[in-house]
């Protein structure tokens, strides 16, 4: 099976210090992948590379041929003088090309599968947290996108809130989007990710199936992990 | 956002100014000075009427409107006037004779000067964006070349006076490309402004969050689109209230022009006053002219502030 994503070898340097290394990673149609480690483990770091917003100094990364990758921050990002649909159609208009009314209904639709449709013409200042970054996360999708990638989608919003968020990942991942996502919300790693990957000091330290990792006899360090997750 | 009326905000600096003026009266008083407020009058505005007399010799028809029929046969009349009182149908006339008047008005010096500055100021305005956004964009570049011409840019034009500027740019580039005067005094006054119409902009566009680029370039922006789309849309309301500043200092600024032979409103007074030896009169109305220019400058930017300011989140 073609591969959408893989990334060989990928290493990133700051100042000297090395905050990822050998990081590799291949990621198939409808693959879910999660990333998980301590903060300042590389996690943000190896995720901005596969995005292509920070370039690696060492190692090799391809994407399949007309593979959109789409980015989903901690803090939403959504840019604050445009409304939420306009936020989805910027991209549409000046990158892809399309006429405003094409890019509207696309941006409509993206709006109404995160359930914002009702909220379209709101700026950002307006919107919940919630909202917020589930207009992100429409905002990247109205573009196609091959792969998704969240980094701690979630962490900027209360537990409630935050669920309403991953309800909307999670029914992503079941209509097949691929994605790899950094999060610490352990529950939805158990039962929405197929592979997780634990990194430690920038480097890989455990990769296995979501089944393993949960598994009573994962390594000792892993086990320590999820523990204190799911206190 | 609404903290009420707060009347020291309002009276406390109108207060400082009646009183800062009641001094300047009564040290004024004490020099035993004549206030002669009306030598002022025919500067800003008066009224002039205009004698008509007929081309030829001839004879009246009609009064009102006036015609005369001329000698050689043909009429003459005029528009817009009045004849003169007494002036009878069937009279002859001749061509000294005063036969109608015309009332127009005439915009005194210093309304002239007025206009001039306004005139000058706003083109000057207009001018110093282009420049000066350039100015911007070329400190920001990545590559260090450019970014060093920016930066050297920047401080020779900031790092010396706009009076020595005029004179340089008049006398120099204005002989060498055949600049009319009022072309030179705008270009120089734009071009000084520019310098710091660019720090502005970098400002305020730096003051946006990061992450606003990283989203951009996530959804595939290159770098003019994020920065035409996205950047500096959200930079624009933060440069506002300083921009303002700035531009009131250009209005204030144009006084200088006066020193390549503008008549703007500063030369106008100048003149006025070797006229009419009413200093006092003459510098207190000018300055009023002036502060009227700066406040109305100054109100537009607070409304525009207000408008925009919605776009912020
Ligand atoms: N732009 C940067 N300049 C210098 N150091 C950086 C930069 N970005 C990240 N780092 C460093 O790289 C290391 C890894 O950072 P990274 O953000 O990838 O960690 P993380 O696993 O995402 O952590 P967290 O869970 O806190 O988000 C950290 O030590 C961080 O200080
Ligand atoms: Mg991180």
């Amino acid at each position: 099976m073609a591969e959408l994503l893989t990334a060989q070898g990928l290493g990133k340097r700051y100042g000297g210090e090395p905050v990822l290394a050998d990081f590799s990673l291949a990621l198939p149609a409808h693959a879910r992948v999660a990333l998980l480690g301590p903060s300042g483990s590389g996690k943000s770091t190896a995720l901005r590379l596969l995005a292509g917003l920070d370039t690696a100094d060492a190692g090799e990364l391809s994407r399949a041929a007309g593979c959109r990758v789409g980015f989903v921050f901690q803090q939403f990002h959504l840019f604050g003088h445009l409304t939420a649909l306009q936020n989805c159609t910027l991209a549409l208009r000046k990158v892809q090309g399309l006429a405003e009314s094409e890019a509207r209904e696309r941006a409509g639709a993206a709006l109404e599968e995160v359930g914002l449709a009702a909220h379209a013409d709101k700026r950002p200042a307006a919107l919940s947290g919630g909202q917020a970054q589930r207009v992100a996360i429409a905002r990247a999708l109205c573009l196609q996108p091959g792969v998704m990638l969240f980094d701690e989608p979630t962490s900027a919003l209360d537990p409630e809130t935050a669920q309403e968020v991953l309800q909307v990942i999670r029914a992503l991942a079941r209509r097949g989007m691929a994605m790899v996502l950094v999060t610490h919300a352990v529950g939805f790693v158990r039962d929405t990710v197929d592979e997780v990957l634990f990194l430690e000091a920038g480097r890989i330290h455990w990769r296995g199936p979501t089944a393993d990792f949960f598994a009573a006899d994962a390594p000792p360090r892993i086990r320590r992990f999820v523990e204190a997750h799911q206190a | 956002m609404s903290a009420g009326w707060r009347p020291w905000a309002t009276l406390g600096p109108l207060l400082l100014a009646a009183g800062l003026l009641g001094l300047l009266v009564a040290a004024v008083m004490g020099m035993d000075y004549h206030w002669r407020w009306s030598a002022l009058g025919p500067h800003l505005i008066s009224e002039q009427v205009e004698s008509l007399r007929p081309p030829q010799a001839g004879t009246v028809r009609s009064v009102a409107p006036l015609q005369i029929e001329l000698r050689d046969g043909s009429h003459w009349q005029c528009a817009d006037c009045q004849a003169v009182e007494g002036l009878q149908i069937g009279a002859p006339v001749w061509p000294e004779d005063r036969v109608a008047e015309r009332r127009g008005w005439h915009i005194g010096l210093l309304l002239q000067g007025l206009g001039l500055t306004v005139q000058v100021s706003l083109l000057a305005i207009l001018v110093s964006i282009p420049p000066g956004l350039a100015l911007a964009l070329l400190r920001m570049q990545r590559a260090a070349p450019l970014r060093r011409l920016g930066i050297a840019l920047i401080e020779i034009i900031r790092g010396t006076p706009l009076l020595v500027q005029i004179f340089l740019f008049y006398f120099l580039v204005g002989t060498l490309l055949g600049l009319e005067r009022m072309t030179a005094g705008i270009v120089a006054l734009s071009l000084f402004t520019a310098a710091y119409v660019a720090e502005i902009v970098r400002a305020a566009i730096e003051s946006v969050p990061r992450g606003q680029w990283e989203a951009a370039q996530v959804l595939g922006l290159n770098r003019r689109q994020a920065l035409q789309h996205v950047i500096l849309p959200q930079a624009l309301p933060r440069m506002l209230p300083a921009l303002g500043g700035q531009f009131i200092l250009l209005i204030k600024d144009s006084s200088l022009l006066s020193v390549i032979a503008l008549t703007d409103l500063t030369k106008a007074g100048r003149e006025i006053i070797a006229a009419t030896f009413a200093p006092f009169e003459v510098w207190l109305a000018v300055a009023a002219l002036y502060l009227c220019l700066t406040l109305s400058l100054g109100a537009l930017v607070r409304h525009w502030e207000r408008r925009f300011g919605v776009a912020r989140g």
